[in-house]
C-alpha cells in the first residue's frame, strides 16, 4: 500500500534535491551555514532539509516493507536475505554511480546511494532489536559524532569544499564513518529513526487531525533543542568545535541539524499522514505526480546527475581545460534554476509514460534482481 | 463426608412452605448475599449459593393465571436468563408444584409436561421423567413440574432443587468450557512458540488462564456433590436425587468436563510459560543489545581515534 504522506514528503525532497544540484552544480553555492549573511544563502537554507528528509523516509519505507514481508508470511531470514542483497545492489550501484558521475577519483566519496545501501543492512540487523536500542543508538551516535569529527580533523577533508581524500585505506574508511559526503555517523540517525517511529505513526487510524502522536511530541523537543543550541550559538563566541554542535551545517552535519531536520521531517510525516491518508482509493493530479517522483526517485537521482554533470563534464574537456572546469561557475543560478524546473516537468513526463506503458526503473530492476 | 441436603434440609422460612394448591415458582440460584428474598435452602458449598424464591411476593390470582397457562399449553414469561458466555453461579429455575392428594394420580397433564420440556433453548429437549413413591417429577434444565402428595411434596422439592442447582453448575460450566474451544484452537500454537507480535496477547492469554482455573476450581468444588453416594436407608428425597444424577449423567458429565478443562488449563499454562520464558528472554537480550551497542561505539571512537592518528 503506498501512502500519499510518504509519497509527498519524498516527492517534495527530490524536487529540493534536484533544484539544489542543478543550482550548487552550475552556478553558484550557497554554504548550508547561517554564518553566511548574504539573503540568498539563508533563503536557500531549507535546501538542507532534502537529504535528511530523504533518508529518514527511506527507514520509513524499509519497516513498512519489512511488515509486509512479514505479513505475506515470509520469514525472517528470507526478509533479511533481500534486505542484504537491496543493500549490496545499492552500495554497488552507488560505486558505479560515483565513477561514471563524478568520475573515478571520487568512487569513495561516500555519496547518498551507498549510505543508503549501508543503511538498508544496518537496519536488517538492527531491526531484531529490542525497540529501546534503535533511539539508544540514535543518541550514541548524535553524542559521538561532535567528537569523531574533531578526532578525524573533518576540515582538513573539505578544505576545497568537496571531500577531498587520499587513495588510502584509512581515508576511506574515516570517509565511510565520519568524513564522507554521507558517513555512517551521523546519517544512519535518519532512517533509523524513520524505522522506528514509522509503527507510531501508520499503526494509528489515519484522519487523527488534532491528536498529538509521541513522534510529534520528540519531533517537537528536537526542533526545540536545535532552536536552543541555535540560539546559543549565536550568543557565544564561535569555536570550531563549538560550530559542530550548534552551527547550522550539512558538511559537517552539526547536532542542531540534525535535531532540527530529525524533528521537523518526524512532525511532518506524522501530520501529513493525520491529514491526507485516506482509505479512499481516489488521487488527485498531485497525488499522481507525487506517487510518481516518489516511486522512481533512485532513477531521478541518477537521471538527474547524468543530466546535468556529464554535459558540465563534457563541455570542460571540450573547451580544453579539465573535465570539472566549469563546476560551479557555468552559468548564473537563475538559468540552473530554469533547468531545473525544465528538468523536473520532463522527467515527470518520462516516468508518467514509463509507468503508462509499463517499463521499469532501476527500482524495478533492483526489485527484479533482489526480491 | 458430604451431607445429603435432600434428606437434611428443611426450610425454616414460614413464607416458602409449599402451599396446598398448584402454583409457579420463580426459584433464583445465587450467591448474592444482598438478595433479602426469601430463601428456601442454602447449598453446601463454597461459594455459598442459595436458592431464592422470587415470585414469593406474587398475588395468588397472577399465580393461578400462570398455571393455568401452562396447563393450557401457553408460554409463560421466562425469568431473566443470562447468556452462557462468561461462568456465573446464578441459575433460574420455573418450577411447577402440583399438590396431589389422591394417590392415584400420578399422570403429570401432557401440556404441563410439554411446557417442562420446551425450555427456550433449541436442542437441549432433554425431558427427564421420574415417578416413585407416588411423587412425579419432569425436568429438563430451568424447567420443572413436580407431582405429589401435601405432606412429601417440600422434601421431594427440596431435593430436586439441590440436583437443579449443581446441575446447572455443570451445565454453565460445560457452556464456558465449549466456548473456550475456538480460543484455544488460536492460542495453542503460542504454547510452542512467542514471539514479538504474541507479546501483545499476554493479558487475553492471562485472562482465559485464569477463567479456566476459575472453571477447574469450580468444577473441583461440585464434584463431590455430583458423584455423592447412595445413602441408606433411603429416603423418598434420597432416591430421587440419586435417580435424577444418574438419568442426567452428572458423573460422566463431571468427568469429561474436568479432562476439558485439564486440556485448557494445560495449553494456557504452557502459554503462560512461553510467554513468561519469552518476555525474561527478551530482557536478557536488551541488555546484551546494549552491551554490543556500547561495545561498538567505543570500538568505533577507538578506530577513528587509530585511523585519524595513523593515516593522517
Amino acid at each position: 500500500m503506498r501512502f500519499l504522506s510518504i509519497d509527498l514528503l519524498r516527492a517534495a525532497a527530490i524536487i529540493l534535491m534536484i533544484v539544489v544540484h542543478f543550482v550548487e552544480n552550475l552556478s553558484l553555492l550557497f554554504a548550508n551555514d547561517l554564518s553566511v549573511s548574504q539573503p540568498a544563502a539563508i533563503a536557500w537554507l531549507p535546501s538542507g532539509f532534502a537529504a535528511p528528509i530523504f533518508t529518514f523516509l527511506t527507514g520509513v519505507s524499509y519497516r513498512l516493507w519489512v511488515h509486509h514481508r512479514e505479513d505475506r508470511g515470509d520469514t525472517a531470514l528470507a526478509i533479511t536475505k533481500a534486505s542484504v542483497r537491496r543493500g549490496l545492489m545499492l552500495i554497488g550501484l552507488g560505486f558505479v554511480f560515483n565513477v561514471l558521475i563524478w568520475l573515478p577519483e571520487d568512487t569513495f566519496n561516500w555519496d547518498i546511494l551507498t549510505f543508503i545501501g549501508s543503511g538498508l543492512i544496518l537496519l536488517s540487523i538492527m531491526r531484531h532489536a529490542p525497540p529501546v536500542i534503535l533511539p539508544m543508538v540514535s543518541c550514541i551516535v548524535l553524542a559521538l559524532t561532535p567528537a569523531l569529527q574533531s578526532i578525524s580533523d573533518y576540515p582538513s577533508y573539505w578544505q576545497e569544499g568537496f571531500f577531498n581524500y587520499d587513495l588510502t585505506l584509512f581515508d576511506i574508511a574515516l570517509g565511510f564513518l565520519c568524513v564522507g559526503y554521507f558517513p555512517i555517523c551521523p546519517w544512519i540517525i535518519l532512517p533509523m529513526a524513520g524505522f522506528a517511529v514509522a509503527p507510531l505513526i501508520f499503526s494509528g487510524t489515519p484522519h487523527r487531525r488534532l491528536s498529538v502522536s509521541i513522534p510529534v511530541i520528540v519531533g517537537g523537543i528536537l526542533l526545540a533543542v536545535c532552536v536552543g543550541v541555535l540560539l546559543a550559538y549565536f550568543g557565544t563566541p564561535r569555536s570550531s568545535a563549538w560550530q559542530l554542535i550548534s552551527g547550522w551545517s550539512m558538511l559537517p552535519p552539526s547536532t542542531a541539524y540534525l535535531c532540527g531536520t530529525l524533528g521537523l521531517s518526524m512532525i511532518l510525516l506524522d501530520r501529513c499522514h493525520a491529514i491526507l491518508d485516506t482509505t479512499s482509493q481516489e488521487i488527485t493530479p498531485l497525488g499522481i505526480v507525487c506517487r510518481t517522483l516518489s516511486k522512481h526517485s533512485l532513477s531521478i537521482y541518477v537521471l538527474h546527475h547524468a543530466v546535468h554533470i556529464w554535459p558540465l563534464w563534457a563541455y570542460g574537456l571540450l573547451s580544453g581545460e579539465e573535465a570539472s572546469h566549469f563546476w560551479q561557475k557555468a552559468m548564473p543560478a537563475s538559468a540552473a534554476l530554469s533547468l531545473a524546473a525544465l528538468f523536473i516537468f520532463l522527467c515527470l513526463r518520462l516516468f508518467l509514460w514509463m509507468d503508462r506503458t509499463g517499463r521499469l526503473g532501476i527500482e524495478g530492476w533492483i526489485r527484479w534482481l533482489c526480491d | 463426608m458430604i451431607p445429603n441436603p435432600a434428606t437434611s434440609f428443611q426450610s425454616d422460612d414460614p413464607s416458602v412452605a409449599v402451599p396446598a394448591t398448584r402454583r409457579v415458582e420463580q426459584i433464583l440460584f445465587t450467591t448474592d448475599r444482598r438478595d433479602t428474598r426469601p430463601v428456601i435452602m442454602s447449598f453446601d458449598d463454597s461459594s455459598g449459593s442459595r436458592a431464592i424464591l422470587t415470585t414469593s411476593d406474587t398475588p395468588d390470582a397472577l399465580d393461578t393465571a400462570a398455571v393455568a397457562a401452562i396447563l393450557a399449553g401457553e408460554a409463560l414469561p421466562e425469568a431473566g436468563r443470562r447468556p452462557p458466555e462468561e461462568p456465573h453461579y446464578e441459575h433460574h429455575l420455573t418450577l411447577l408444584l402440583m399438590p396431589e392428594i389422591d394417590p392415584d394420580a400420578t399422570q403429570i397433564p401432557s401440556s404441563a409436561l410439554q411446557w417442562a420440556a420446551t425450555n427456550g433453548r433449541p436442542g437441549r429437549e432433554n425431558l427427564v421423567l421420574i415417578a416413585i413413591h407416588g411423587a412425579t417429577i419432569a425436568w429438563a434444565p430451568g424447567r420443572a413440574v413436580l407431582m405429589a402428595h401435601p405432606s412429601r411434596i417440600e422434601s421431594v422439592r427440596l431435593a430436586l432443587l439441590d440436583f437443579c442447582f449443581y446441575e446447572a453448575e455443570l451445565r454453565s460450566i460445560e457452556d464456558a468450557v465449549s466456548l473456550g474451544w475456538p480460543n484455544l484452537k488460536r492460542d495453542a500454537p503460542l504454547a510452542f512458540e512467542f514471539d514479538d507480535r504474541s507479546v501483545g496477547r499476554r493479558s487475553e492469554l492471562s485472562t482465559r488462564f485464569q477463567r479456566v482455573v476459575a472453571l477447574r476450581c469450580r468444577a473441583s468444588q461440585i464434584m463431590p456433590h455430583l458423584n455423592r453416594p447412595a445413602i441408606h436407608p433411603p429416603t423418598l428425597a434420597s432416591q430421587i436425587g440419586e435417580r435424577f444424577r444418574e438419568r442426567s449423567r452428572l458423573e460422566s458429565r463431571g468427568d469429561f468436563v474436568s479432562d476439558q478443562l485439564e486440556i485448557q488449563e494445560r495449553v494456557y499454562e504452557q502459554c503462560g510459560q512461553r510467554a513468561s520464558d519469552y518476555m525474561i528472554a527478551r530482557k536478557e537480550n536488551l541488555l546484551c543489545w546494549m552491551v554490543v551497542v556500547l561495545l561498538g561505539a567505543e570500538l568505533v571512537l577507538l578506530l577513528v581515534g587509530l585511523l585519524a592518528s595513523t593515516g593522517v
